[in-house]
């Protein structure tokens, strides 16, 4: 039951009931809660998972079956796809640990470093964070085509101006630290932005009686900031999972075609690239692999990633 | 020495040695951001806010000038300097600078960008990397506001969203994988895809996925893009239209308009400011799209997009790899410019945005 504000802002005592609606717009309003409505927009939302239930029909069906007929008569079923590519030379599995490990680091690195970030943007007043913010706004924008070749050379020869060595190679080429030293680079505008907003949100007052008590900074930040933004950490957690799980551009540039450290949406493109020919019937198993730990995350944690989305596009 | 153990675990092949490698280095830097924060407590009385914030502050900002700032640059430079030149067929002894007919590094007169605009692969890339940007994200974005719209309030109101959202879960490679399947060209070793199929059904003849090439190709990807963004503009609409006011909607009962009118002219209007976000975001993530194009391998068949040439030529450059020739390296840098450029209309809107937030005059 919703609070609306009246016209000249004052809140009604107690919520009101909603009345029958005697407008246009509620009449319709109405009518759309009518199950022919509803049918309709179900049929739109099942037209819409089609083609991800194809794939994973298609998945189940032996290479007989995935050449002569389509997947929806279910003929030629077989749990074989499955078998060889968790075992043997097809084996994707370790590529799928690549991923994971890929993941953690990559989404816990921008998750700390933003949020010491974000703190000091909203809660400690220094001249030029304002354009600090705007900067880091905007390097959201920036696409990674611009980014990660350089990044790339940096891991593999570290950082020169000159002929002065600033930054000595990290001994990382070649290794899965490369990819999600990358992508820890690459989240942190908008994890900034996320953090951002949600601290902005806080109460000046809380902050300020922690002050007047003698709290310095540093532990405002631990002990009463982190614990607050909580659900934020939660949100971009879910979007970083997701958006680093999902890349390739990044990992296949990182990687530098090694399989040992590919990644397995890298290694899924390698597999649809090699075999046009043998192997073809492993694809859609393959595919449905990838896809799989993603599709569970988000059918499990829809709420919260939804939550980060908004939080990040809406606001700001 | 103690850093070659962690060297050794870094170049581990066992998933054992892998993970322990993620846990060591999270575990490192938790230490070093503990250090960070002790020093920040014990921070010296005069300038203190301004250091505390500074040292808040590094850690992102470290990371940022490495993995976007610096390269930024970078990039930049090498799309304006000439190439390495190096003499073919030498031996590098007694070191690589032996090879070297030409160092590079100098201002070249735009000699990459004018590749990037004359050279007819390029020039295609471009073309139909603008037909994604100007299709996909009004595409998207009409369809999702007009679903958001029609199921709000509605019974199975979620179970509808969720289900038009969960493509976006799905990697672009994924989708790509589905989408290939779908689109599937009959043949004597391959079933017809679904779309094929129910285009037999109405006497139409079969896509020709992805030989047919050129425009034709891009939409059919273009519908992929969009199967994937419409949930996104769906979710983020339906909150903007959920939080409209209902006085505006009794207003214009008022003034006797219809349905369809009420939503024209009051609840578009009020939510514009999120529409543009949508858009925006939308067109940005279409600008940069890779994914799609490389898996189906759609440069091969005259599909390419600014994004993917990008990475063919950078991948012709050799730098990790080893052998390659140091002029693609310089060509994807112009070719990344080239894409940032097209992204510069969308930086100024955000900068925008930024200081409207911030309340700056």
């Amino acid at each position: 039951m919703t609070v609306t504000v009246g016209p000249t802002g004052q809140t009604p005592a107690a919520p009101t009931e909603r009345p029958l609606p005697t407008t246009a717009v509620g009449r319709v309003r109405r009518r759309m809660t009518n199950p022919v409505a509803s049918s309709i927009a179900i049929a739109v939302g099942i037209l819409w998972t089609i083609p991800t239930a194809g794939l994973l029909v298609q998945s189940f069906r032996g290479k007989h079956g995935q050449d002569t007929s389509g997947w929806w008569t279910f003929s030629d079923l077989t749990l074989d796809n499955y078998r060889r590519v968790t075992s043997g030379t097809a084996n994707i599995l370790p590529n799928i640990v690549n991923s994971i490990v890929i993941v953690i680091p990559a989404a816990l690195i921008p998750i700390v470093v933003a949020a010491m970030a974000s703190y000091a943007l909203v809660w400690i007043d220094f001249r030029g964070r304002d354009w600090i913010f705007i900067a880091i706004f905007a390097l959201q924008i920036v696409p990674l085509q611009v980014a990660v070749v350089p990044v790339l050379r940096f891991v593999v020869s570290g950082a020169h101006i000159g002929g002065v060595t600033i930054f000595p190679p990290t001994g990382l080429n070649g290794t899965v630290g490369a990819i999600w030293l990358a992508h820890a680079c690459f989240a942190l505008p908008l994890a900034i932005l996320l953090m951002h907003n949600f601290m902005s949100d806080i109460p000046r007052d809380l902050l300020e009686a922690a002050r007047i008590d003698g709290a310095s900074h540093g532990q405002i930040f631990r002990q009463i900031m982190l614990p607050l933004v909580a659900p934020a950490i939660a949100a971009f957690a879910i979007f970083q999972f997701l958006w680093v799980w999902n890349d390739l551009f990044v990992g296949i540039v990182m990687s530098g075609g090694n399989a040992d450290i590919s990644p397995i949406t890298v290694a899924v493109s390698l597999l649809i690239g090699s075999t046009s020919g043998a192997g073809a019937e492993l694809i859609p198993a393959a595919g449905f692999l990838s896809i799989l730990i993603p599709l569970l995350v988000f059918i499990a944690l829809q709420r919260y990633f939804v939550r980060g989305l908004l939080a990040g596009s809406v606001k700001g | 020495m103690s850093v070659h153990w962690l060297y050794e675990l870094a170049h581990s092949g066992t998933t054992i040695g892998k993970l322990t490698f993620a846990v060591v280095m999270v575990v490192l830097f938790l230490a070093v951001i503990g250090l960070l924060l002790f020093v920040i407590d014990r921070a010296p009385k005069t300038g203190r806010e301004r250091i505390q914030a500074f040292l808040f502050l590094l850690p992102a900002v470290l990371l940022l000038a490495i993995g976007l700032i610096g390269p930024i640059i970078r990039t930049l430079i090498s799309s304006l300097t000439s190439e390495e030149v190096d003499k073919q067929g030498c031996v590098p002894i007694p070191s690589p600078a032996a090879c070297i007919a030409d160092p590079g590094g100098k201002w070249n007169n735009f000699a990459h960008f004018r590749w990037a605009l004359t050279d007819h692969d390029a020039l295609q890339a471009l073309w139909h990397t603008l037909l994604w940007t100007l299709i996909a994200p009004t595409a998207a974005t009409l369809i999702g506001l007009a679903y958001a719209y029609a199921i709000d309030k509605m019974r199975g109101e979620t179970l509808a969203k969720s289900l038009i959202f969960l493509p976006f879960a799905i990697s672009f490679v994924g989708a790509a994988v589905i989408w290939n399947l779908m689109y599937k060209q009959p043949s004597q070793n391959a079933a017809s895809g679904l779309v094929n199929v129910v285009l037999n059904w109405f006497g139409l003849g079969p896509l020709n996925f992805p030989t047919t090439g050129g425009v034709r190709l891009t939409l059919l990807m273009i519908v992929v893009m969009i199967w994937i963004q419409v949930g996104f503009a769906t979710v983020i609409l339906s909150a903007a239209i959920k939080s409209v006011p209902n006085e505006l909607s009794e207003a214009a009962k008022i003034d006797g308009a219809t349905a369809g009118q009420a939503f024209r002219r009051v609840v578009v209007p009020t939510i514009r400011p999120t529409i543009i976000v949508v858009v925006v975001l939308i067109s940005v993530a279409t600008l940069k799209v890779f994914d799609l194009i490389r898996t189906f391998g759609a440069d091969q068949y005259n599909g390419d997009t600014l994004a993917n040439l990008m990475y063919t030529q950078f991948r012709t450059s050799g730098i990790s790899a080893g052998a390659g020739s140091p002029l693609g390296e310089h060509r994807s840098s112009a070719l990344a410019m080239e894409i940032f450029v097209l992204l510069i209309p969308f930086i100024v809107y955000q900068v925008r945005q930024g200081i409207k937030a911030r309340g700056i005059r």
